[in-house]
Protein backbone atom coordinates (compact mmCIF):
# COMPACT_ATOMS: atom_id res chain seq x y z
CA UNK A 1 0.00 0.00 0.00
CA UNK A 2 2.80 2.33 1.01
CA UNK A 3 4.65 1.55 -2.26
CA UNK A 4 1.51 2.31 -4.26
CA UNK A 5 1.11 5.74 -2.68
CA UNK A 6 4.78 6.42 -3.22
CA UNK A 7 4.56 5.49 -6.91
CA UNK A 8 1.64 7.89 -7.36
CA UNK A 9 3.62 10.67 -5.71
CA UNK A 10 6.64 9.92 -7.92
CA UNK A 11 4.51 9.97 -11.11
CA UNK A 12 2.96 13.25 -10.02
CA UNK A 13 6.34 14.78 -9.33
CA UNK A 14 7.77 13.57 -12.63
CA UNK A 15 4.80 15.13 -14.47
CA UNK A 16 5.18 18.37 -12.52
CA UNK A 17 8.92 18.37 -13.19
CA UNK A 18 8.36 18.10 -16.91
CA UNK A 19 5.99 21.05 -16.76
CA UNK A 20 8.48 22.97 -14.70
CA UNK A 21 11.02 22.68 -17.51
CA UNK A 22 11.27 25.70 -19.70
CA UNK A 23 9.30 25.91 -22.92
CA UNK A 24 12.42 26.60 -24.98
CA UNK A 25 14.21 23.49 -23.80
CA UNK A 26 16.22 25.44 -21.23
CA UNK A 27 15.75 23.81 -17.84
CA UNK A 28 17.00 24.74 -14.43
CA UNK A 29 19.65 22.06 -14.94
CA UNK A 30 21.29 24.53 -17.28
CA UNK A 31 21.64 27.06 -14.48
CA UNK A 32 23.62 24.66 -12.33
CA UNK A 33 27.35 25.22 -12.47
CA UNK A 34 29.61 22.22 -12.96
CA UNK A 35 31.97 22.44 -10.02
CA UNK A 36 33.72 19.16 -10.73
CA UNK A 37 37.44 19.62 -11.26
CA UNK A 38 38.18 19.53 -15.01
CA UNK A 39 40.49 16.96 -16.51
CA UNK A 40 43.22 19.04 -18.17
CA UNK A 41 45.90 16.60 -19.26
CA UNK A 42 47.59 16.26 -22.62
CA UNK A 43 45.67 12.98 -22.99
CA UNK A 44 42.22 14.44 -22.38
CA UNK A 45 43.04 17.30 -24.78
CA UNK A 46 43.99 14.87 -27.56
CA UNK A 47 41.56 12.06 -26.58
CA UNK A 48 44.36 9.60 -25.96
CA UNK A 49 43.37 6.23 -24.49
CA UNK A 50 44.52 6.26 -20.81
CA UNK A 51 45.85 2.71 -21.26
CA UNK A 52 48.42 4.03 -23.75
CA UNK A 53 49.91 6.50 -21.26
CA UNK A 54 53.50 5.84 -20.11
CA UNK A 55 54.34 6.84 -16.53
CA UNK A 56 58.12 6.62 -16.14
CA UNK A 57 59.45 5.84 -12.67
CA UNK A 58 62.93 7.23 -13.30
CA UNK A 59 64.87 9.51 -15.65
CA UNK A 60 66.09 6.57 -17.74
CA UNK A 61 62.54 5.35 -18.38
CA UNK A 62 61.52 8.89 -19.27
CA UNK A 63 64.31 9.21 -21.82
CA UNK A 64 63.41 5.81 -23.27
CA UNK A 65 59.74 6.85 -23.50
CA UNK A 66 60.51 10.07 -25.38
CA UNK A 67 63.27 8.91 -27.73
CA UNK A 68 60.93 6.74 -29.84
CA UNK A 69 58.80 9.76 -30.75
CA UNK A 70 61.49 12.10 -31.95
CA UNK A 71 63.09 11.32 -35.30
CA UNK A 72 66.78 11.80 -36.06
CA UNK A 73 66.12 15.15 -37.76
CA UNK A 74 64.16 16.44 -34.75
CA UNK A 75 60.67 15.82 -36.11
CA UNK A 76 57.95 14.74 -33.70
CA UNK A 77 55.98 11.53 -34.27
CA UNK A 78 52.39 10.76 -33.23
CA UNK A 79 51.72 8.32 -30.38
CA UNK A 80 53.67 9.94 -27.56
CA UNK A 81 51.69 9.88 -24.30
CA UNK A 82 53.79 10.43 -21.22
CA UNK A 83 52.90 11.55 -17.71
CA UNK A 84 55.58 12.68 -15.30
CA UNK A 85 55.54 13.20 -11.58
CA UNK A 86 58.86 15.08 -11.12
CA UNK A 87 58.78 14.63 -7.34
CA UNK A 88 58.76 10.87 -7.61
CA UNK A 89 61.22 10.92 -10.47
CA UNK A 90 63.75 13.06 -8.63
CA UNK A 91 63.04 11.90 -5.09
CA UNK A 92 64.60 8.58 -6.08
CA UNK A 93 67.69 10.32 -7.36
CA UNK A 94 70.65 10.50 -5.02
CA UNK A 95 71.73 13.84 -6.42
CA UNK A 96 71.33 17.13 -4.55
CA UNK A 97 68.29 18.17 -6.51
CA UNK A 98 66.34 15.38 -4.79
CA UNK A 99 66.74 17.06 -1.40
CA UNK A 100 65.24 20.29 -2.72
CA UNK A 101 62.24 18.43 -4.06
CA UNK A 102 61.82 16.32 -0.96
CA UNK A 103 61.91 19.42 1.23
CA UNK A 104 59.10 21.03 -0.69
CA UNK A 105 56.24 18.60 -0.16
CA UNK A 106 53.80 20.77 -2.11
CA UNK A 107 55.62 19.67 -5.28
CA UNK A 108 54.65 16.09 -4.54
CA UNK A 109 51.35 16.53 -6.33
CA UNK A 110 52.73 18.09 -9.49
CA UNK A 111 52.09 16.18 -12.70
CA UNK A 112 53.16 17.05 -16.21
CA UNK A 113 51.81 15.40 -19.33
CA UNK A 114 52.76 15.55 -22.99
CA UNK A 115 51.11 13.82 -25.93
CA UNK A 116 51.24 13.79 -29.71
CA UNK A 117 48.62 12.52 -32.17
CA UNK A 118 47.99 12.49 -35.88
CA UNK A 119 45.82 15.42 -37.00
CA UNK A 120 43.07 15.35 -39.64
CA UNK A 121 45.51 15.64 -42.50
CA UNK A 122 49.31 15.44 -42.47
CA UNK A 123 49.57 17.76 -39.51
CA UNK A 124 50.63 16.60 -36.07
CA UNK A 125 48.76 17.54 -32.91
CA UNK A 126 50.74 18.22 -29.74
CA UNK A 127 49.40 18.91 -26.25
CA UNK A 128 50.75 19.45 -22.77
CA UNK A 129 49.11 19.64 -19.38
CA UNK A 130 50.17 20.68 -15.89
CA UNK A 131 48.24 19.56 -12.81
CA UNK A 132 49.35 20.86 -9.44
CA UNK A 133 47.66 20.35 -6.11
CA UNK A 134 49.87 22.26 -3.65
CA UNK A 135 47.49 21.68 -0.73
CA UNK A 136 45.27 18.68 -0.22
CA UNK A 137 44.15 18.15 3.35
CA UNK A 138 41.64 15.55 2.26
CA UNK A 139 44.51 13.27 1.26
CA UNK A 140 44.92 10.62 3.97
CA UNK A 141 48.36 9.64 2.68
CA UNK A 142 49.88 12.99 3.66
CA UNK A 143 48.15 13.19 7.04
CA UNK A 144 50.69 13.07 9.87
CA UNK A 145 48.15 11.69 12.36
CA UNK A 146 47.35 8.75 10.11
CA UNK A 147 51.03 8.15 9.39
CA UNK A 148 51.75 8.04 13.12
CA UNK A 149 48.82 5.70 13.69
CA UNK A 150 50.27 3.22 11.19
CA UNK A 151 53.82 3.66 12.50
CA UNK A 152 52.53 2.45 15.87
CA UNK A 153 50.43 -0.20 14.16
CA UNK A 154 53.59 -1.70 12.61
CA UNK A 155 54.82 -2.57 16.09
CA UNK A 156 51.78 -4.73 16.78
CA UNK A 157 52.94 -7.67 14.64
CA UNK A 158 52.83 -10.78 16.77
CA UNK A 159 51.36 -8.99 19.77
CA UNK A 160 49.03 -11.42 21.51
CA UNK A 161 50.41 -14.30 19.42
CA UNK A 162 53.96 -14.55 20.75
CA UNK A 163 55.45 -13.82 24.15
CA UNK A 164 58.64 -12.80 22.31
CA UNK A 165 58.92 -10.75 19.16
CA UNK A 166 60.23 -12.33 15.94
CA UNK A 167 63.74 -10.81 16.19
CA UNK A 168 63.90 -11.91 19.85
CA UNK A 169 62.98 -15.45 18.80
CA UNK A 170 65.57 -15.35 16.02
CA UNK A 171 68.30 -14.08 18.33
CA UNK A 172 67.50 -16.84 20.83
CA UNK A 173 67.52 -19.52 18.13
CA UNK A 174 70.75 -18.30 16.51
CA UNK A 175 72.42 -18.04 19.93
CA UNK A 176 71.63 -21.73 20.48
CA UNK A 177 73.04 -22.56 17.04
CA UNK A 178 76.18 -20.51 17.81
CA UNK A 179 76.68 -22.38 21.11
CA UNK A 180 76.49 -25.70 19.27
CA UNK A 181 79.21 -24.49 16.87
CA UNK A 182 81.78 -23.63 19.51
CA UNK A 183 84.26 -25.95 17.85
CA UNK A 184 84.43 -23.58 14.84
CA UNK A 185 86.32 -20.28 14.46
CA UNK A 186 84.58 -16.94 13.73
CA UNK A 187 84.46 -17.16 9.94
CA UNK A 188 83.48 -20.83 9.98
CA UNK A 189 80.70 -20.02 12.47
CA UNK A 190 79.38 -17.29 10.21
CA UNK A 191 79.51 -19.63 7.25
CA UNK A 192 77.20 -22.11 9.03
CA UNK A 193 75.12 -19.54 10.94
CA UNK A 194 74.13 -17.81 7.70
CA UNK A 195 72.33 -21.01 6.68
CA UNK A 196 70.08 -20.55 9.73
CA UNK A 197 69.78 -16.81 9.30
CA UNK A 198 68.59 -14.71 6.28
CA UNK A 199 65.00 -13.59 5.91
CA UNK A 200 62.21 -16.13 6.39
CA UNK A 201 61.05 -15.84 2.77
CA UNK A 202 64.58 -16.39 1.48
CA UNK A 203 64.87 -19.48 3.70
CA UNK A 204 61.56 -20.77 2.35
CA UNK A 205 62.77 -20.24 -1.21
CA UNK A 206 66.07 -21.95 -0.40
CA UNK A 207 64.84 -24.98 1.54
CA UNK A 208 61.22 -25.54 0.47
CA UNK A 209 57.73 -24.47 1.37
CA UNK A 210 56.64 -27.51 3.36
CA UNK A 211 58.30 -28.48 6.62
CA UNK A 212 59.41 -31.98 5.54
CA UNK A 213 61.29 -30.85 2.43
CA UNK A 214 62.56 -27.79 4.33
CA UNK A 215 64.19 -29.93 7.03
CA UNK A 216 65.63 -32.40 4.48
CA UNK A 217 67.04 -29.68 2.20
CA UNK A 218 68.46 -27.67 5.07
CA UNK A 219 70.10 -30.74 6.64
CA UNK A 220 71.81 -31.55 3.32
CA UNK A 221 72.94 -27.93 2.95
CA UNK A 222 74.33 -27.72 6.49
CA UNK A 223 76.15 -31.06 6.30
CA UNK A 224 77.60 -30.16 2.92
CA UNK A 225 78.77 -26.80 4.30
CA UNK A 226 80.46 -28.53 7.27
CA UNK A 227 82.11 -30.98 4.88
CA UNK A 228 83.35 -28.08 2.78
CA UNK A 229 84.90 -26.61 5.92
CA UNK A 230 86.55 -30.02 6.49
CA UNK A 231 84.74 -30.35 9.82
CA UNK A 232 83.97 -33.85 11.09
CA UNK A 233 80.89 -34.12 13.29
CA UNK A 234 80.01 -37.00 15.58
CA UNK A 235 76.54 -38.51 15.97
CA UNK A 236 75.70 -36.30 18.99
CA UNK A 237 76.60 -33.20 17.04
CA UNK A 238 74.57 -34.44 14.07
CA UNK A 239 71.63 -35.04 16.39
CA UNK A 240 71.92 -31.50 17.79
CA UNK A 241 72.14 -30.03 14.29
CA UNK A 242 69.00 -31.89 13.23
CA UNK A 243 67.12 -30.57 16.29
CA UNK A 244 68.26 -27.04 15.49
CA UNK A 245 67.15 -27.42 11.87
CA UNK A 246 63.68 -28.51 13.06
CA UNK A 247 63.56 -25.46 15.34
CA UNK A 248 64.63 -23.29 12.42
CA UNK A 249 61.84 -24.71 10.25
CA UNK A 250 59.27 -24.04 13.02
CA UNK A 251 60.55 -20.46 13.40
CA UNK A 252 60.50 -19.87 9.64
CA UNK A 253 56.93 -21.09 9.18
CA UNK A 254 55.83 -19.15 12.28
CA UNK A 255 57.33 -15.95 10.85
CA UNK A 256 55.81 -16.65 7.44
CA UNK A 257 52.29 -17.06 8.90
CA UNK A 258 52.66 -14.04 11.18
CA UNK A 259 53.91 -11.80 8.35
CA UNK A 260 51.21 -12.95 5.92
CA UNK A 261 48.50 -12.46 8.52
CA UNK A 262 49.88 -9.05 9.46
CA UNK A 263 50.07 -7.94 5.84
CA UNK A 264 46.40 -8.79 5.39
CA UNK A 265 45.39 -6.99 8.60
CA UNK A 266 47.47 -3.95 7.69
CA UNK A 267 45.80 -3.60 4.28
CA UNK A 268 42.33 -3.95 5.85
CA UNK A 269 43.24 -1.38 8.50
CA UNK A 270 44.55 1.06 5.86
CA UNK A 271 41.27 0.87 3.96
CA UNK A 272 39.23 1.27 7.14
CA UNK A 273 41.25 4.21 8.49
CA UNK A 274 41.29 5.93 5.10
CA UNK A 275 37.52 5.63 4.90
CA UNK A 276 37.17 7.09 8.40
CA UNK A 277 39.60 9.86 7.50
CA UNK A 278 37.70 10.78 4.36
CA UNK A 279 34.39 10.85 6.25
CA UNK A 280 35.92 13.20 8.84
CA UNK A 281 37.90 15.35 6.42
CA UNK A 282 35.93 15.33 3.15
CA UNK A 283 35.56 19.12 3.31
CA UNK A 284 39.13 20.06 4.29
CA UNK A 285 41.19 22.48 2.23
CA UNK A 286 42.19 21.52 -1.31
CA UNK A 287 43.92 23.96 -3.69
CA UNK A 288 44.40 23.01 -7.33
CA UNK A 289 45.84 24.60 -10.44
CA UNK A 290 45.66 23.19 -13.92
CA UNK A 291 46.70 24.35 -17.35
CA UNK A 292 46.91 22.81 -20.77
CA UNK A 293 47.38 23.74 -24.40
CA UNK A 294 46.91 22.19 -27.81
CA UNK A 295 49.09 22.88 -30.86
CA UNK A 296 49.23 21.86 -34.47
CA UNK A 297 52.41 21.33 -36.46
CA UNK A 298 51.89 21.24 -40.23
CA UNK A 299 55.38 19.86 -40.85
CA UNK A 300 55.65 17.90 -37.62
CA UNK A 301 58.62 19.84 -36.29
CA UNK A 302 58.96 21.67 -33.01
CA UNK A 303 59.67 24.94 -34.87
CA UNK A 304 56.43 24.62 -36.75
CA UNK A 305 54.05 24.50 -33.74
CA UNK A 306 51.11 26.89 -33.75
CA UNK A 307 48.77 27.11 -30.78
CA UNK A 308 45.12 26.06 -31.20
CA UNK A 309 43.82 26.77 -27.73
CA UNK A 310 44.80 26.83 -24.07
CA UNK A 311 43.01 26.64 -20.75
CA UNK A 312 43.86 27.67 -17.21
CA UNK A 313 41.95 26.51 -14.14
CA UNK A 314 42.28 27.38 -10.46
CA UNK A 315 40.11 26.05 -7.69
CA UNK A 316 39.89 25.69 -3.98
CA UNK A 317 37.50 23.79 -1.77
CA UNK A 318 37.32 23.63 1.97
CA UNK A 319 35.42 24.50 5.08
CA UNK A 320 33.68 27.83 5.45
CA UNK A 321 36.34 30.37 6.54
CA UNK A 322 36.51 30.52 10.33
CA UNK A 323 35.38 26.91 10.74
CA UNK A 324 38.68 25.20 9.96
CA UNK A 325 40.38 25.31 13.35
CA UNK A 326 39.66 25.56 17.08
CA UNK A 327 36.28 24.92 18.67
CA UNK A 328 34.47 26.08 15.54
CA UNK A 329 36.03 23.18 13.62
CA UNK A 330 34.16 20.74 15.89
CA UNK A 331 30.75 22.28 15.23
CA UNK A 332 28.09 20.48 13.18
CA UNK A 333 28.16 23.24 10.58
CA UNK A 334 31.94 22.92 10.11
CA UNK A 335 31.74 19.17 9.61
CA UNK A 336 28.79 19.28 7.25
CA UNK A 337 29.56 22.23 5.00
CA UNK A 338 31.90 22.99 2.15
CA UNK A 339 32.78 26.04 0.11
CA UNK A 340 34.03 25.66 -3.45
CA UNK A 341 35.52 28.53 -5.50
CA UNK A 342 36.78 28.15 -9.04
CA UNK A 343 38.02 30.23 -11.96
CA UNK A 344 38.46 29.17 -15.58
CA UNK A 345 39.97 30.88 -18.59
CA UNK A 346 40.02 29.42 -22.09
CA UNK A 347 41.48 30.99 -25.20
CA UNK A 348 40.43 29.68 -28.61
CA UNK A 349 43.00 30.35 -31.30
CA UNK A 350 41.70 27.79 -33.81
CA UNK A 351 39.15 28.58 -36.51
CA UNK A 352 36.55 26.16 -35.15
CA UNK A 353 35.13 27.92 -32.09
CA UNK A 354 32.95 31.03 -32.45
CA UNK A 355 34.42 32.29 -29.17
CA UNK A 356 37.67 34.15 -28.91
CA UNK A 357 38.00 33.54 -25.19
CA UNK A 358 35.82 32.86 -22.17
CA UNK A 359 36.27 33.44 -18.48
CA UNK A 360 34.16 32.28 -15.58
CA UNK A 361 34.42 32.37 -11.82
CA UNK A 362 32.03 31.27 -9.15
CA UNK A 363 31.40 29.40 -5.96
CA UNK A 364 29.16 27.02 -4.14
CA UNK A 365 28.19 26.60 -0.51
CA UNK A 366 27.15 23.06 0.29
CA UNK A 367 25.58 22.04 3.59
CA UNK A 368 24.28 18.71 4.74
CA UNK A 369 25.10 15.05 5.04
CA UNK A 370 25.57 12.34 2.46
CA UNK A 371 21.82 11.70 2.27
CA UNK A 372 20.49 15.24 2.63
CA UNK A 373 22.16 18.35 1.19
CA UNK A 374 21.47 21.95 0.36
CA UNK A 375 23.43 24.03 -2.09
CA UNK A 376 23.74 27.65 -3.11
CA UNK A 377 25.69 28.38 -6.28
CA UNK A 378 26.74 31.48 -8.15
CA UNK A 379 28.82 32.02 -11.28
CA UNK A 380 29.91 35.05 -13.27
CA UNK A 381 30.89 34.45 -16.91
CA UNK A 382 32.26 36.60 -19.66
CA UNK A 383 33.07 35.60 -23.23
CA UNK A 384 34.27 37.38 -26.33
CA UNK A 385 32.99 36.38 -29.75
CA UNK A 386 35.19 36.22 -32.83
CA UNK A 387 34.45 38.57 -35.65
CA UNK A 388 34.76 42.16 -36.62
CA UNK A 389 32.68 43.49 -33.71
CA UNK A 390 34.32 41.31 -31.05
CA UNK A 391 31.04 41.33 -29.15
CA UNK A 392 31.19 40.42 -25.49
CA UNK A 393 28.71 38.29 -23.57
CA UNK A 394 28.51 38.77 -19.83
CA UNK A 395 26.11 37.00 -17.52
CA UNK A 396 25.55 35.58 -14.07
CA UNK A 397 23.76 32.40 -13.12
CA UNK A 398 22.64 31.14 -9.72
CA UNK A 399 20.87 28.20 -8.17
CA UNK A 400 19.61 27.40 -4.69
CA UNK A 401 18.53 23.84 -4.19
CA UNK A 402 18.39 20.79 -2.05
CA UNK A 403 18.18 17.06 -2.40
CA UNK A 404 17.16 14.22 -0.15
CA UNK A 405 17.78 10.53 -0.56
CA UNK A 406 14.46 8.68 -0.71
CA UNK A 407 15.97 5.23 -1.01
CA UNK A 408 18.95 3.58 -2.69
CA UNK A 409 19.15 4.96 -6.22
CA UNK A 410 16.29 7.43 -5.71
CA UNK A 411 16.78 11.12 -4.91
CA UNK A 412 14.29 13.93 -4.64
CA UNK A 413 15.56 17.33 -5.74
CA UNK A 414 14.04 20.77 -5.34
CA UNK A 415 15.73 23.87 -6.73
CA UNK A 416 15.21 27.40 -7.94
CA UNK A 417 17.66 29.21 -10.18
CA UNK A 418 18.14 31.63 -12.97
CA UNK A 419 20.49 33.68 -15.03
CA UNK A 420 20.83 37.32 -15.96
CA UNK A 421 22.66 38.71 -18.96
CA UNK A 422 24.62 41.79 -18.15
CA UNK A 423 25.78 42.31 -21.73
CA UNK A 424 24.94 40.66 -25.04
CA UNK A 425 22.47 40.81 -27.90
CA UNK A 426 18.70 40.80 -27.45
CA UNK A 427 18.30 37.23 -28.66
CA UNK A 428 20.32 35.88 -25.81
CA UNK A 429 18.37 38.00 -23.34
CA UNK A 430 15.21 36.18 -24.43
CA UNK A 431 16.35 33.09 -22.50
CA UNK A 432 14.07 32.73 -19.48
CA UNK A 433 15.79 34.01 -16.42
CA UNK A 434 14.18 32.04 -13.66
CA UNK A 435 13.03 28.48 -13.11
CA UNK A 436 11.85 26.08 -10.46
CA UNK A 437 12.43 22.39 -10.47
CA UNK A 438 11.08 19.32 -8.69
CA UNK A 439 12.64 16.07 -9.76
CA UNK A 440 13.06 12.50 -8.74
CA UNK A 441 16.28 11.12 -10.09
CA UNK A 442 18.50 8.10 -9.83
CA UNK A 443 21.62 9.77 -8.54
CA UNK A 444 22.75 12.49 -6.23
CA UNK A 445 23.36 15.88 -7.82
CA UNK A 446 25.93 17.28 -5.38
CA UNK B 1 74.42 -12.89 8.56
CA UNK B 2 76.93 -10.18 9.30
CA UNK B 3 80.21 -10.59 11.11
CA UNK B 4 80.98 -7.49 13.17
CA UNK B 5 84.52 -7.37 14.45
CA UNK B 6 85.35 -4.80 17.09
CA UNK B 7 88.24 -3.89 19.31
CA UNK B 8 87.91 -5.59 22.69
CA UNK B 9 89.89 -2.77 24.28
CA UNK B 10 88.07 0.06 22.53
CA UNK B 11 85.11 2.20 23.51
CA UNK B 12 81.43 1.31 23.38
CA UNK B 13 80.00 -0.03 20.14
CA UNK B 14 77.08 1.93 18.70
CA UNK B 15 74.68 1.61 15.80
CA UNK B 16 73.11 4.25 13.54
CA UNK B 17 69.93 3.21 11.77
CA UNK B 18 68.83 5.23 8.73
CA UNK B 19 65.56 4.83 6.85
CA UNK B 20 64.87 6.21 3.38
CA UNK B 21 61.91 6.20 1.03
CA UNK B 22 59.17 5.49 3.58
CA UNK B 23 57.23 7.84 5.85
CA UNK B 24 55.94 5.00 7.98
CA UNK B 25 58.44 2.67 9.57
CA UNK B 26 59.20 0.79 12.71
CA UNK B 27 62.23 -1.17 13.83
CA UNK B 28 63.32 -3.48 16.60
CA UNK B 29 66.99 -4.22 17.17
CA UNK B 30 67.66 -6.98 19.70
CA UNK B 31 71.10 -7.10 21.23
CA UNK B 32 71.88 -7.26 24.95
CA UNK B 33 69.21 -4.58 25.13
CA UNK B 34 66.28 -4.14 22.78
CA UNK B 35 65.93 -0.88 20.85
CA UNK B 36 62.56 -0.02 19.39
CA UNK B 37 61.70 3.04 17.37
CA UNK B 38 59.15 4.13 14.82
CA UNK B 39 58.38 7.12 12.62
CA UNK B 40 55.73 8.38 15.05
CA UNK B 41 58.09 8.66 18.01
CA UNK B 42 61.38 8.83 16.08
CA UNK B 43 63.34 9.25 19.28
CA UNK B 44 66.81 9.07 17.79
CA UNK B 45 68.32 6.38 15.67
CA UNK B 46 71.71 6.07 17.37
CA UNK B 47 71.87 3.38 20.02
CA UNK B 48 74.67 2.25 22.30
CA UNK B 49 74.99 -1.53 22.11
CA UNK B 50 77.28 -1.71 25.10
CA UNK B 51 80.90 -1.99 26.10
CA UNK B 52 83.10 -4.48 24.20
CA UNK B 53 83.49 -6.81 27.17
CA UNK B 54 79.76 -7.60 27.07
CA UNK B 55 79.43 -7.92 23.30
CA UNK B 56 81.93 -10.61 22.40
CA UNK B 57 80.34 -13.59 20.64
CA UNK B 58 76.90 -11.93 20.79
CA UNK B 59 74.13 -12.59 18.31
CA UNK B 60 72.05 -9.54 17.38
CA UNK B 61 68.84 -9.62 15.30
CA UNK B 62 66.71 -6.87 13.83
CA UNK B 63 63.50 -6.38 11.91
CA UNK B 64 62.74 -3.13 10.08
CA UNK B 65 59.19 -2.77 8.84
CA UNK B 66 57.85 -0.25 6.32
CA UNK B 67 54.23 0.74 5.84
CA UNK B 68 52.77 2.24 2.71
CA UNK B 69 49.28 3.73 2.86
CA UNK B 70 49.40 5.25 -0.61
CA UNK B 71 47.97 3.73 -3.76
CA UNK B 72 51.38 3.50 -5.44
CA UNK B 73 54.15 1.13 -4.54
CA UNK B 74 57.30 2.60 -2.98
CA UNK B 75 60.88 1.47 -2.54
CA UNK B 76 62.07 1.71 1.06
CA UNK B 77 65.63 1.27 2.25
CA UNK B 78 67.40 0.84 5.57
CA UNK B 79 71.04 1.13 6.55
CA UNK B 80 72.74 0.16 9.80
CA UNK B 81 76.22 1.36 10.67
CA UNK B 82 78.10 -0.30 13.53
CA UNK B 83 80.66 2.12 14.95
CA UNK B 84 83.36 2.14 17.57
CA UNK B 85 85.53 5.09 18.55
CA UNK B 86 84.25 7.09 15.55
CA UNK B 87 85.19 4.35 13.07
CA UNK B 88 82.62 2.44 11.02
CA UNK B 89 83.06 -1.26 11.75
CA UNK B 90 80.46 -2.52 9.30
CA UNK B 91 77.63 -1.30 7.07
CA UNK B 92 74.50 -3.29 6.39
CA UNK B 93 72.00 -2.04 3.82
CA UNK B 94 68.86 -3.53 2.34
CA UNK B 95 65.87 -2.30 0.40
CA UNK B 96 62.45 -3.63 -0.42
CA UNK B 97 59.49 -2.75 -2.61
CA UNK B 98 56.44 -1.96 -0.50
CA UNK B 99 53.23 -2.57 -2.47
CA UNK B 100 50.35 -0.10 -2.34
CA UNK B 101 48.45 -0.07 0.98
CA UNK B 102 50.68 -2.79 2.32
CA UNK B 103 53.65 -3.54 4.48
CA UNK B 104 57.08 -5.05 3.87
CA UNK B 105 60.11 -5.69 5.98
CA UNK B 106 63.84 -6.25 5.90
CA UNK B 107 65.69 -8.11 8.60
CA UNK B 108 69.10 -9.38 9.48
CA UNK B 109 71.31 -10.98 12.07
CA UNK B 110 74.89 -10.42 13.13
CA UNK B 111 77.60 -12.17 15.11
CA UNK B 112 79.78 -9.76 17.05
CA UNK B 113 83.34 -10.84 17.66
CA UNK B 114 85.86 -8.93 19.74
CA UNK B 115 89.52 -8.83 18.64
CA UNK B 116 92.40 -7.79 20.86
CA UNK B 117 94.62 -5.34 19.01
CA UNK B 118 98.31 -6.09 19.36
CA UNK B 119 100.94 -3.42 19.16
CA UNK B 120 104.39 -4.30 17.81
CA UNK B 121 107.27 -2.24 19.18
Amino acid sequence: MKTKYFSVVVLFLVHWTMNAQNRDGISIDDYYVDFSVPDITAFSILDVNPNDVVRPGNVKEFAAGVVNYVSENGNLKPGLAIELAPYRLLARSKKRVATTWQRNKSLKNLQLSVATAQGDSTNLLVAWGVNWTPIDKTDPVGDKGLQNYFANYLSTLGQGDFSKSLPEQRKEHLSTVRDSLDFLNGNQKISVLELFSTKYDERLARYGEDSVSYVAAMRDTVLSRLAKLAVQTDSDQNETILTLISENAALTFRAFRAEADFKERFTEEVKKQKQNFLEENWNRLVVQFKAGAKYSAAEGTANDLSILNYRIFGGLAGRVPGFGTGDAAESKFAKNSQVVCQANYTSYRDGVSSLDWEFSTGGRLLYGKADKRFSGEFQYSKASMKGETSETLEYIQYTVGGEIKVSDGLWFELAVGGQKFLQGDDATKLVPEFGIKYAVQKKSRF
Amino acid sequence: MELIQFNKNGGPVTIDITINGANIWSYEYVGDSTFKNNSATSNGSTHILGSPVNLDNDIHSWDIRFGNISEDSIVAAATILWKQDGKVLKTWADQVMVPAESVASVSGDALLIGNALTVTI
